[in-house]
């Protein structure tokens, strides 16, 4: 559910050989993607391309990098994701050398410099609107942008600016770029129909949030069934509440637990990270988006810790997997 | 226009006074007017009053201990004082069984939780607004003079209930329900008198609805009497949600236009400070004045400290205080109360 980026480097470095060469049978482009697949950096020929494998190599490290942390104490964690931002940020300012128009480059130094959530969205908000105004095509066309290889940047800039925008409490913004992209995207590989429902859910935006739904064929997951939980709370619809809450709690292990502790999560630099589906990583993710919800909503947690059972589940979760409670 | 208990006693006392008096020419008018004012100052249980009189200068007093006394008490008088403000309350309840004030601020000491209270007043409306259309509807047909008025006044306790009700579902994070609370009130009473409409314009604001807020404006424009101009509810509404939208200067302009319109503004939006809501109803201010905006800017903080920023004052709060001219209008605010105290402190 998030950006392939080694897949994404050689798309477009095929795109790009299969264009110079010109008018290539479907065996030939077959063959091409097996050798750039092969040695990609034999096929860069632009700085564009150079940039983009700097950043590719950094989404790798950082890939890594996550996968160590959970042997990492309070102050090793603190410190090292701090070294990971130092790195990005000397990565997204490398690869902006290289080619000042790349947008992930731009994308990742506004997420890692960014001073908080208002300040990411102001500068995504222009950022987005600098690269729609120098290439107003780069959308066009029909059928599943994020099939295009050359729109996926642009892409990943709009979903980056829809999440800074619900966390800098412009929800309108959040929704209207959150749905303008599932029309782009209608495959959803960012996800930015949890994006939407969370939008919704806190616009108190019942008819809209139920759109979204049957467009997803009512298949629920930890963000919507969160966020149809508390839509229905801020609605006083309390027994519908409860039932949302319930199917949030059924899907995701310990999604009692990452409801009633939750924890850190680290920007998303760009993508949100992936999640097994009905994990408690997955559940911790929704949490953490939610949260700008849940504040507004002072005693919804409360209500959740008093319906029956989740104490429990929270607890048997906690004590099953060596967790503080 | 707010609800002032004292006031509102006086009303509901002069209008019964009124009816025992023989009142054929202006000079018994006047007569009989002096007669009252003396004996609501010194001689408050002589007037002719029902139990529910009785029962509403309980609540009188309760609302000035808890919303003008307490906030200055000494904190070892706090307790003595909330207890006594309990005690009238419930004097007053016994006396009359539906006063609906009474029962509401004992409600609102008594809950602990944001929900209980907000629960608590949905509970409770059905009974409460059945009761008081009927009482309307008895007093009115018993076609005595003053009635209306009477009618009006026995309304009152309904439309406070809406009132909280909706304040206290706007601060629960229900928009739509506050909404639906100040609509039923704002169709009960165009005229506004518990300025419901203030917390109306905040939930739009929560809920984004720039045609809503809109609405509620240009309406309100037609049946309010004496706002000539925009009160900081509205403003902060308008202003948050042009920044939301990214709109900058018209943000900036709504917010230069509360600078403008409340004295000493400047230092009212740098602090960006809280106040605890009346038990009686928002407490009973001047119109554009400080102490309005004080209560308007506490209120807006649902609005002003939603999104991350790094201060952890929200979006619109950061974009209040780091503006140059509320910077500015704060200092010279500063430098004025400096001065006072100067020459204060150099007279004596």
């Amino acid at each position: 559910m998030a950006t392939d980026w080694m897949g994404e480097r050689v798309a477009r470095l095929v795109a790009k050989r299969a264009a110079a060469l010109g008018d290539l049978s479907q065996g030939a482009v077959e063959e091409l993607t097996r050798s750039v697949r092969e040695d990609p950096d034999a096929f860069v020929d632009d700085d564009e391309e150079r940039a983009f494998a700097l950043l590719v190599r950094a989404q790798t490290t950082l890939a890594q990098g996550r996968a160590e942390d959970e042997f990492l104490s309070d102050d090793q964690y603190a410190a090292a994701l701090e070294d990971r931002l130092a790195r990005l940020r000397a990565t997204a300012e490398q690869a902006l050398e290289l080619d000042p128009s790349s947008p992930d480059a731009a994308l990742l130094g506004i997420l890692c410099t960014a001073a908080d959530e208002v300040d990411t969205m102001l500068e995504l908000r222009a950022l987005d609107e600098r690269l729609t105004a120098e290439n107003p095509g780069a959308l066009g066309g029909s059928g599943d942008r994020w099939e295009q290889p050359f729109a996926r940047p642009l892409l990943r800039v709009k979903a980056a600016l829809a999440r800074s925008a619900f966390g800098a409490a412009s929800f309108s913004e959040a929704r209207d770029v959150s749905l303008a992209l599932l029309d782009l995207m209608p495959g959803d590989p960012l996800g930015l129909r949890f994006t939407a429902a969370m939008a919704l859910a806190r616009l108190e935006d019942e008819k809209g949030f139920d759109d979204l739904d049957v467009r997803f064929e009512r298949h629920g997951n930890a963000w919507s069934n969160l966020a149809r939980s508390l839509m229905l709370f801020k609605l006083d619809r309390l027994p519908a509440a409860r039932r949302a809450l319930n199917g949030y709690l059924r899907l995701n292990e310990g999604a009692a637990y990452a409801l009633l502790r939750p924890v850190y999560i680290e920007p998303y630099l760009p993508d949100r990270p992936d999640a097994e589906p009905g994990s408690y990583w997955e559940a911790a993710l929704a949490v953490h988006e939610a949260d700008p919800i849940i504040v507004d909503a002072p005693d919804f947690i409360d209500w959740c810790s008093d319906q029956p059972g989740v104490l429990e589940q929270a607890s048997t979760f906690a004590a099953a997997n060596g967790f503080e409670w | 226009m707010a609800f002032d208990p004292a006031q509102e006693e006086y009303r509901r006392l002069s209008l019964r006074f009124a009816r025992t008096q023989d009142l054929h020419d202006p000079f018994a008018v006047t007569r009989a007017a002096s007669a009252f004012r003396r004996r609501f100052a010194w001689n408050h249980d002589s007037l002719p009053q029902t139990d529910r009189d009785r029962a509403f200068h309980l609540v009188a007093r309760s609302s000035q201990i808890v919303d003008s006394d307490l906030p200055f008490a000494d904190e070892r008088d706090v307790a003595a004082l909330v207890y006594e403000a309990h005690g009238l309350l419930e004097e007053a309840l016994a006396l009359d069984p539906d006063c609906h004030d009474a029962r509401r601020m004992l409600a609102a000491q008594d809950c602990t939780a944001f929900e209980d209270y907000y629960r608590f007043l949905v509970d409770g409306l059905d009974e409460v607004r059945a009761k008081s259309l009927a009482q309307r509807d008895a007093i009115i047909a018993k076609n005595e003079p003053g009635c209306r008025a009477e009618a009006r006044l026995g309304m009152f306790p309904l439309y406070r209930w809406l009132a909280a009700l909706a304040a206290r579902a706007l601060v629960c994070g229900r928009y739509r329900k506050a909404l639906a609370a100040a609509e039923e009130l704002l169709a009960l009473d165009p005229a506004d008198h518990g300025d419901v409409r203030f917390t109306a314009a905040l939930a739009y604001a929560k809920l984004e609805d720039e045609e809503g807020l809109r609405g509620l404006l240009e309406r309100c424009s037609h049946s309010v009497q004496g706002r000539l101009r925009p009160d900081a509810w509205s403003l902060l509404a308008q202003c948050g949600l042009a920044l939301k939208a990214g709109r900058d200067e018209e943000a900036r302009a709504h917010l230069h236009k509360i600078l403008d319109v409340y004295p000493h503004a400047g230092s009212v939006l740098a602090a960006q400070g809280e106040v605890p809501d009346g038990i009686f109803a928002r407490l009973a201010v001047e119109p554009y004045s400080n102490d309005e905006l004080v209560l308007a800017v506490s209120e807006a903080t649902v609005l002003t400290q939603e999104g991350l920023d790094l201060q952890g004052i929200g979006a619109l709060g950061s974009f209040i205080a780091k503006d140059a001219e509320v910077i500015h209008g704060a200092m010279q605010d500063e430098l004025e109360v400096a001065a006072v105290q100067g020459a204060l402190s150099g007279r004596s």
